[in-house]
């Protein structure tokens, strides 16, 4: 039987910023393969190249040299409408903060990602969102706005939301550095356990050594550079 | 509902109160328009109106009589007296009747009345008045210058032997419905007519000089039996004078005058009018687009986390600015639909602060339905525009800077 593709596969990725004399070069030939339902923890000092890694890997940055697949599409020829549509279809964010949308309810703002793939706002994105907030055990806060829910609660929503569409790879940057310790780890639980449940591959960047250890892959960049990529027991 | 829209209209809810200043902004501007239109089209109507109460749209008539040269002057002459004074006698345009039916049939002619007009003298008694003779056709002359309507005392009427005069000469002269007054030409005898109405054609000079006679008494007064001085014509659309009367001119080598170049200085005031007017408009579409436009691009800054998150989701930039886009069209219509309300009320209100004693308006507010529907579209159309420059930033945004900044 033929393995199948992984999820993610990065080859001698390059980043720089700016020209001439100001340019600086972020990441070094990153090169990095994440099997399908991996979860896979991203470490490393502050100002390593973590976040500029991820919004690679999530279509939202292009590497200045080096190729990059999601699947079996590789992705550095396409064009800026096509990585838009390839976001939609197979990522999910969760960032640092939550950005959810405060004129929205927690089950509009989870329901976004479908609706701005269809175009229209639907009953059917509606119930996903909801059936996404169940999934998280938060179904109560569906018509809640996000002023009206605590920290760990808005979190909570924005992994929804990140798994509404049902992507293939879910990408977290510090997703619980706004949080307390407890909160945290309540929230990287609920991912821990949907990656497990859905077989969604998951890459986080954390700060956190304890959270580290129940991932299943610890990836260790400096100075953008993979100093270390090992598998945790 | 289309997600951009929704997100749109979500948007303007949240940001309430600048939402709220914005549309009462754009609601203030559309009322001016509205209101300020209104007057204006009020105003000149009704100033055309009274010049036309009065004039045929379009008159035809031979070249007055010009000085002729009697002759060249030679090497070393002067000439002290150059012309001939031209005749004072009137002269008919030939086969009028013809001229009349061939008038009637071209486009954007609605009536044509032959009338034998000239000098005249009305006497009553030792009492006299210089007045203008005008005989014509009673049912003619009335599709021409409604007259009829404007009859105040007796009845529109032009039987052998009867005139109608305006109200100032009868008054001058100390005559009423059924009295008889006589009238002669600047030359030769006259005759006696009785006054059969009097009309008031809003004009004091008209009211004071015009005796309206049958026309066969007309031509006789004027010794031009069966002819005509004048073709007057009436039109379908008033500013197309010009160019029907050029039109006339060119075919018949007559002349044939136009009510807006006999009347160039109202005209150019109400071009004066209509140029503030629009000059009005102008600044209100500036300044509402310029208050959409800030607040707009006000919030593209604050909500550039969220738009980030949304194009991170599988937003195309084609998406984000409809929502900004759509955001300009709903204040647009928004405030309009409101400033329509208020303009028409304010027109209202002003037409019922200056009331006639018979209850209709001093300066009546012209808004036709026309008016509303041009703003409303205007103002979306304003609004799109104001929101073009806001909704680019949004598209362009970096997501990946949105999101790390915000
Ligand atoms: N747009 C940019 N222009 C220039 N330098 C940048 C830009 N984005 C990030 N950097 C630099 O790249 C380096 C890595 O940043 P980042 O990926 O955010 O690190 P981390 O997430 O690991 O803290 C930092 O030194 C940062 O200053
Ligand atoms: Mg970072």
């Amino acid at each position: 039987m033929p393995e199948p593709a992984p999820t993610l596969r990065l080859e001698r990725i390059d980043k720089d910023y700016g020209d001439g004399p100001g340019r600086v070069q972020v990441l070094h030939g990153v090169d990095l393969t994440v099997p399908r339902g991996q979860l896979v923890a991203v470490m490393g000092p502050s100002g390593s190249g973590k976040s500029t890694l991820l919004n690679i890997v999530g279509l939202l940055d292009r590497p200045s040299a080096g190729k990059l697949w999601i699947g079996e599409r590789e992705t550095s020829t396409l064009s800026d409408a096509e990585r838009t549509a390839l976001r939609g279809e197979s990522l999910g964010f969760v960032f640092q903060f939550h950005h959810l949308l405060p004129a929205l309810t927690a089950a509009q703002n989870v329901a976004m990602p479908l609706a701005v793939r269809r175009g229209r706002v639907t009953q059917d994105a509606l119930d996903r969102a909801r059936a996404a907030l169940r999934r998280l055990s938060i179904e109560e806060l569906a018509d809640r706005r996000p002023s009206e829910m605590s920290g760990g609660q808005r979190q909570r929503v924005a992994v929804a939301r990140a798994l509404v569409a049902e992507p293939s790879l879910v990408l977290a940057d510090e997703p619980t550095g706004n949080l307390d310790t407890e909160t945290s780890d309540e929230v990287f639980g609920e991912m821990r356990r949907l990656n497990r449940e859905l077989s969604i591959t998951f890459v986080v960047v954390t700060h956190d050594e304890a959270l580290a250890e129940r991932c299943d892959r610890v990836v260790v960049l400096v100075d953008g550079r993979v100093r270390s990529d090992r598998q945790v027991e | 509902m289309i997600t951009d829209l929704f997100l749109a209209l979500r948007f303007l809810r949240e940001g309430r109160s600048q939402t709220l200043l914005i549309a009462s902004g754009v609601m203030l501007g559309s009322a001016v328009v509205v209101f300020l239109t209104g007057l204006l089209a009020g105003l000149q109507s009704s100033l055309i109106e009274r010049t036309l109460g009065s004039q045929a749209h379009v008159v035809i008539h031979l070249p007055r009589d010009a000085a002729s040269p009697v002759r060249q002057p030679e090497d070393g002459q002067v000439i002290l007296r150059q012309a001939v004074e031209p005749e004072q006698r009137l002269r008919s345009i030939a086969s009028w009747q013809t001229l009349s039916r061939r008038l009637e049939v071209v486009p954007g002619v609605d009536a044509v009345s032959p009338i034998a007009t000239g000098p005249g003298l009305a006497l009553r008694g030792s009492a006299n008045r210089a007045v203008v003779i005008l005989a014509g056709v009673p049912d003619r002359v009335d599709r021409v210058i409604p007259l009829r309507d404007r009859v105040v005392e007796g009845r529109y009427s032009l039987g052998g032997g009867e005139a109608l005069i305006g109200v100032g000469l009868a008054e001058d002269l100390g005559v009423g419905v059924g009295d008889v007054l006589r009238v002669r030409p600047a030359q030769g005898p006259g005759e006696r007519f009785r006054v059969a109405g009097l009309f008031d054609l809003g004009n004091r000079d008209v009211n004071r000089r015009w005796v309206v006679l049958p026309l066969r008494s007309g031509q006789t007064l004027l010794s031009m039996p069966g002819g005509v001085t004048d073709i007057q014509v009436r039109l379908d659309d008033v500013f197309g004078a010009d160019a029907v009367a050029d039109r006339i001119a060119a075919s018949t080598g007559l002349v044939a005058d136009s009510w807006m170049r006999t009347n160039e200085q109202l005209m150019v005031g109400l071009r004066g009018q209509s140029d503030s007017g629009n000059l009005i408009t102008l600044f209100v579409v500036i300044a509402v687009a310029m208050g959409i436009s800030s607040v707009l691009v006000v919030s593209v800054v604050q909500k550039s986390g969220e738009i980030g998150i949304l194009r991170a989701g599988g937003a195309s930039r084609a998406l984000v600015m409809r929502v900004f886009l759509w955001q300009g069209a709903a204040l647009g219509l928004l405030g309009s639909l409101l400033g329509c309300a208020l303009g028409y009320g304010l027109g209202k209100l002003f037409e019922s602060l200056g009331a006639n004693p018979d209850g209709t308006p001093q300066f009546p507010v012209e808004q036709p339905t026309t008016l509303f529907v041009a703003t409303v579209v205007g103002s979306v159309l304003v609004g799109l525009a104001a929101a073009a420059w806001p909704a680019r930033r949004a598209a362009n945004l970096d997501p990946v800077v949105a999101i790390r900044n915000a």
